[in-house]
């Protein structure tokens, strides 16, 4: 299965501490970076596609763990990936992203994906 | 080359039998030479001489990995690859460390999927950068670049992980010092034979395929024919100086085409005659000295279109008869002096808004224009006429703006008439 994830600017953090715990390593920071998407009401978002196991939105909703890389001083913030998971939201089809969710939708393009969840590519400043 | 069997050539002389074992030995040599010509192609011979580059193959399972340590194979279908094995012997191998971003192996045929979402790996481009050509084959086309690529990382899928030509990366050869024309044709026909499109021929969209590749000097006269849509194609272009008269005869739709292509000095007298589209389609093109006669007669939307070309210093009297948008058209072209008569006579819509602002048109030019406004009859609709900068409009202009006005046009020119 693809899962495209839409990640609002007020969750970029929250959402790159998720990916580390979900992911394979303190690389996964960098999941949401860049905004280059918006919604209709302008609101900015950092996306991320790829393919995941059968049981990745049962892992990705159950008790996080951190993971056994993550040694003292700690790079993972608990706190803010179990943030990110309250926020979370999974769907089998496109659901329209929304500025305080990190929505997370199944679907094989990816673009397809993002476009069917409301959100346009930035472009230039016009 | 390698010597042949000493017995042939142990004691080569004018007698009978040293004229057989010269004929043996060139027999021998014959061979050899046809054994090597029905040789596949390999690029190993194009880093024969310790050039610098990276040549990477997503149809080589052997070269893929999972994880950007080189480690857990890539063995099938949907496996995520990390990693690149560069096979030009420089190490310049593709990585990705972030999960999320890695590409996808893709069989039948085999390739990496790139969702232009975020997908990309990194080559980091050693000290001294590469400057020569670049081959790319994907599933939608091949085709060889002129590429200048500095040192550092080096986008290899998406470029910043959102723009490819194509959705699929089959092979990628960038070698520091260009290719000859053979060269580059035997790596794109091997590229193709190991699974890429040929010809970009069939594909109708080619919205930000070379988007943001500042790394291209050179464009490749590709087959474009069939393409409807070039938005944002070449938009950022900023290392070509000049493009190539492709065949865009079918293209419509060329919102932000080339955009920020500051390089670009001239544009070639491309195929434009089904085009209805120009927004903002050669805005920012800083260095375009001067500009071609293109086919516009079926644009209607021309807003923003030169904005910013602020090397213009005349423009050619283009076909303007179904136009209805030319908001800031030519607004900043700062060296714009000369703008020909009659160049609005049969326009479809008086959006002019800002259209010369900021421009050095000279009196006859103003004059040319707004006389050509009157000529259109518009009135009725949206109707704003704006320049700001150069001269202001003789008594012919300011008549001429009387009578826009008396048909309900807001006109604002140089000097304040």
């Amino acid at each position: 299965m693809i899962l495209t994830i839409a990640c609002p600017d007020a969750l970029r953090d929250d959402a790159n501490d998720l990916a580390m715990v979900l992911g394979y390593g303190p690389d996964d920071a960098a999941t949401y970076v860049a905004l280059n998407w918006q919604d209709a009401d302008g609101n900015l978002y950092a996306c991320a596609s790829l393919p995941v196991s059968d049981t990745f939105t049962t892992t990705a909703q159950a008790t996080l763990v951190r993971p056994a890389w993550d040694v003292e001083p700690y790079t993972i913030s608990m706190a803010a990936a179990n943030r990110a998971q309250v926020a979370l939201v999974f769907s089998l089809e496109p659901v329209l992203a929304m500025p305080d969710q990190l929505t997370a939708c199944a679907g094989d393009d990816g673009l397809a994906v993002l476009a069917a969840m409301g959100l346009t590519q930035l472009v230039v400043a016009v | 080359m390698a010597s042949p069997p000493k017995s042939r050539f142990a004691s080569l002389k004018n007698s009978p039998t040293d004229v057989k074992a010269k004929l043996q030995a060139a027999l021998y040599y014959a061979r050899k030479e046809r054994k090597k010509k029905l040789l596949p192609f390999s690029p190993v011979s194009l880093f024969a001489a310790s050039q610098q580059g990276a040549w990477l193959e997503a149809f080589d399972i052997s070269t893929l990995f999972q994880l950007s340590d080189g480690t857990t194979a890539v063995t099938a279908a949907a496996d995520p690859i990390g990693y690149i094995g560069d096979k030009s012997g420089r190490s310049n191998h593709a990585i990705q460390t972030t999960t999320a971003r890695r590409l996808t192996y893709q069989t039948g045929p085999f390739r990496a999927t790139v969702d232009k979402v975020d997908d990309r790996l990194t080559v980091t481009v050693p000290t001294g950068g590469f400057t020569g050509t670049m081959v790319l084959g994907t599933d939608e086309g091949t085709a060889s670049y002129g590429v200048t690529i500095p040192s550092g990382a080096y986008d290899i899928g998406g470029r910043g992980g959102q723009y490819f030509p194509g959705n699929a990366i089959v092979g990628q050869l960038i070698r520091n010092g260009a290719l000859s024309v053979g060269e580059a044709a035997k790596t794109e026909a091997y590229f193709v034979a190991n699974g890429a499109t040929a010809s970009y021929g069939a594909v109708t969209s080619f919205t930000s395929f070379w988007r943001d590749r500042a790394e291209l000097t050179s464009f490749p006269m590709i087959d474009t024919s069939t393409g409807t849509n070039f938005s944002l194609a070449w938009h950022n272009c900023t290392g070509l100086t000049s493009f190539p008269l492709i065949d865009t005869s079918s293209g419509t739709n060329f919102i932000l085409a080339w955009h920020s292509c500051t390089g670009l000095t001239s544009f070639p007298l491309i195929d434009t005659s089904s085009a209805t589209n120009f927004f903002q389609a050669w805005r920012n093109c800083v260095g375009l000295m001067s500009f071609s006669l293109i086919d516009t007669s079926a644009v209607t939307n021309f807003s923003q279109a030169w904005y910013d070309c602020n090397s213009l210093t005349s423009f050619p009297l283009i076909d303007t008869s179904v136009g209805t948008n030319f908001n800031r058209t030519w607004f900043d072209c700062t060296s714009l002096t000369s703008f020909p008569a009659n160049a609005f006579d049969n326009i479809n819509g008086g959006d002019f808004t800002e259209a010369f602002t900021n421009t050095a048109l000279t009196q006859t030019s103003i004059d040319n224009i707004l006389v050509s406004l009157v000529a259109s009859g518009i009135a009725a609709g949206t109707r704003v006429f704006g320049q700001s900068g150069g001269s202001a409009p003789s008594s012919t202009g300011e008549a001429a703006i009387t009578t826009l006005r008396s048909r309900g046009w807001t006109v604002t020119v140089t000097g304040g008439y």
